[in-house]
């Protein structure tokens, strides 16, 4: 079984696993960042080939589910030659396992080594970030970030899996490859903007409940120049955090900003910064505003990973059982 | 004698559309078993539940004692449009039934293999309807198992083709002493290799019985219009003053008003395959 489940593999195998070895290539040729990366003059193929293999590594679960995962029972289905295999004298059952197993095995390995590799590749990346440097698109983005949070690290392991089952659990259940690629790859996508905010978001964030001062004060949001402050932010104490909810607390009775805090905050010219007046935000601590953040702290990382990497792979693990179940019974 | 096959009331709908139904048989050891009837009469459903690519919905069947698939490793099966990887080589083919088949016969593999004049380098892709028949036949035989089913493994055969197949399926029966059940909505396709044959017409079991049994158990009388007649009815045609019965009746017709013919088994099982159109079937049996 491990023999025709390899003869079979081993060409969308070599697609997947190549493109893999190539990336981790261009990571070793560039070599690891400069511990003092300047994120903002960083040397540009360092930030390029960072952007990219971030990128992939968010495309590459999907790759797997459509490509590994989908035509493994569909295209048998397809082609009528489940009938040829499924009579041979190894049960479907085991036919399935075998094939779960070997792939499966392959995609988590595929994925947890580039994870842990750009892992250890980008710790530059997100030391210059910590330290309070910011930059222009992926460079700039926390790894604790919604989308980015997926990318490295060990919950690329859970998301392949989850997308090959996924792909897999599609297949059987549509029996036709092309329209199980699709929508593997929409559902996967679907997953993958949902769970940041409906399930990391829960997962146990701190909140607080700050006057706002001027240092902590993050920015205004302000409707027409010189007009009243629509919405006000704060800065969290703890860098490299995701900032879940952050949000003006008004003392009973009060809708909105009091008109002053617009002057609160004067340009300056000179230093490029504005200028905060302590005195005037005392006054609007002393009105009652306060502001309400919620966060997952940087040294949550870890932790929401295996949490993630847990989850996916129970998920992976129940769509591996319908499958069976499906393959048994209902084909 | 033991049984390979046994159903009792074994029925398998979709839907509410019934696939078959009612299915009562009793397939003897070592036989040759053809399974004939019209298209969508219902024999690849047989033959899925035989061999366990569909679960029935009422009934049982028991396939060499056990319940399909249980035996899976004694039951070889090639299915319908003889499926094969299209990308595999032929060599792919056979090493795919050494990996699967404890019990696989690499020799007579090759040697089959190598008789049929197959490349074994060759994709399946590129091998005619025939050798491709012959591929999955190759894995069923190969297999060496005791009761090999075959799906109209014939059908898209064109004539030379599909007497090789069947001559060469004859020799493998011969040198391994299996049992075979093979369908085909071609009477001329069975009566060469089957002496075992089995009717079936509108997912229903018609008839069953042994080739001999079978042409010698049916005749054809005709007499006067509305006479009656001997025997159990299969199908009655009438002219204004004459009525032509197919009946099954195997004794010696001795009343001088009936002009008796001979059938042969296509005559037979045509006869029985008229049966589903003959709304009057029914009504004339009650008389009788």
């Amino acid at each position: 079984m491990i023999w025709l489940s390899w003869r079979q593999f081993r060409f969308p195998a070599s697609v997947i696993v190549t493109a893999a070895g190539l990336l981790a290539l261009a990571l070793l040729a560039v070599g690891l960042p400069d511990e003092a990366l300047n994120l903002f003059e960083a040397e540009r193929t360092h930030i390029q080939v960072y952007t990219i293999a971030t990128l992939a590594m968010l495309l590459l679960p999907a790759v797997i589910g459509m490509f590994w995962g989908a035509p493994l029972v569909a295209r048998e289905l397809e082609a009528g030659t489940h009938r040829l295999v499924w009579n041979q004298s190894v049960s479907r059952s085991r036919w399935l396992a075998t094939k779960l197993a070997l792939i499966g095995g392959a995609a988590a390995l595929v994925a947890g080594a580039l994870g842990l590799l750009l892992t250890w590749w980008a710790e530059a990346v997100h030391a210059a970030q910590v330290s309070g440097q910011e930059a222009q698109g992926i460079a700039g983005a926390l790894r604790m970030e919604p989308i980015m949070f997926a990318s490295r690290g060990i919950v690329p392991i859970g998301y392949a899996l989850f997308a090959f089952a996924l792909g897999v659990t599609a297949g059987t259940l549509i029996r036709r490859t092309v329209p199980a690629m699709a929508v593997t790859a929409a559902v996967f996508a679907l997953v993958q903007f949902a769970v940041p905010p409906f399930v990391r978001a829960h997962l146990g964030p701190t909140t607080r409940t700050v006057t706002v001062t001027p240092e902590n004060l993050g920015g205004f949001l302000i409707a027409g120049k010189g007009g009243p402050v629509v919405e006000m932010r704060v800065r969290t104490t703890e860098p490299g955090a995701w900032m879940i909810a952050n949000e003006t607390v008004a003392p009973p009775g009060q809708a909105g900003f009091p008109s002053f805090l617009t002057s609160c905050v004067r340009p300056d010219a000179k230093r490029m910064k504005p200028i905060a007046d302590p005195a005037c935000f005392q006054r609007l601590a002393d009105l009652g505003y306060r502001q309400r953040v919620v966060f997952q702290p940087a040294s949550r990382y870890w932790t929401l990973q295996a949490i993630e990497l847990a989850g996916f792979t129970a998920l992976a693990a129940g769509l591996f059982g319908l499958t069976a179940f499906w393959v048994r019974r209902r084909v | 004698m033991s049984t390979v096959l046994r159903a009792v009331g074994l029925g398998k709908t979709y839907g509410r559309r019934a696939a078959l139904d009612d299915c009562t048989l009793d397939i003897p050891a070592g036989r040759v078993v053809g399974l004939v009837g019209p298209n969508g009469a219902g024999k690849s459903t047989l033959l899925n539940l035989a061999v366990g690519m569909l679960a029935p919905t009422s009934g049982t069947i028991e396939v060499l004692g056990g319940t399909p698939p249980e035996h899976l490793a004694k039951v070889g099966y090639v299915a319908q449009d003889t499926p094969t990887y299209a990308h595999l080589t032929v060599a792919d083919h056979l090493a795919l039934g050494e990996h699967l088949n404890p019990a696989w016969d690499a020799d007579l593999a090759r040697r089959r293999i190598e008789r049929l004049g197959l490349d074994p380098r060759q994709r399946a892709r590129k091998l005619s309807g025939g050798q491709r028949a012959q591929l999955a036949l190759t894995l069923g035989i190969a297999k060496r198992p005791e009761l090999l089913i075959l799906d109209e493994p014939v059908a898209s055969l064109d004539p030379l083709a599909r007497r090789e197949f069947l001559q060469d399926l004859m020799e493998a029966v011969a040198e391994q002493e299996l049992s075979v059940i093979l369908s085909s909505h071609l009477v001329s396709d069975l009566e060469r290799v089957c002496d075992h044959l089995i009717v079936l017409v509108a997912s229903r079991v018609r008839l069953a019985g042994d080739l001999d049994d079978i042409v010698s158990g049916h005749v054809r009388v005709s007499g006067p219009r509305d006479a009656g007649h001997p025997g159990e009815l299969v199908t009655a045609s009438h002219t204004d003053v004459q009525s032509t019965y197919v009946v099954r009746y195997d004794g010696p017709i001795a009343d001088p008003t009936w002009n008796v013919g001979h059938l042969s088994l296509e005559d037979i099982v045509l006869a029985y395959m008229e049966q589903r159109r003959e709304p009057a079937v029914r009504e004339l049996e009650s008389v009788r």
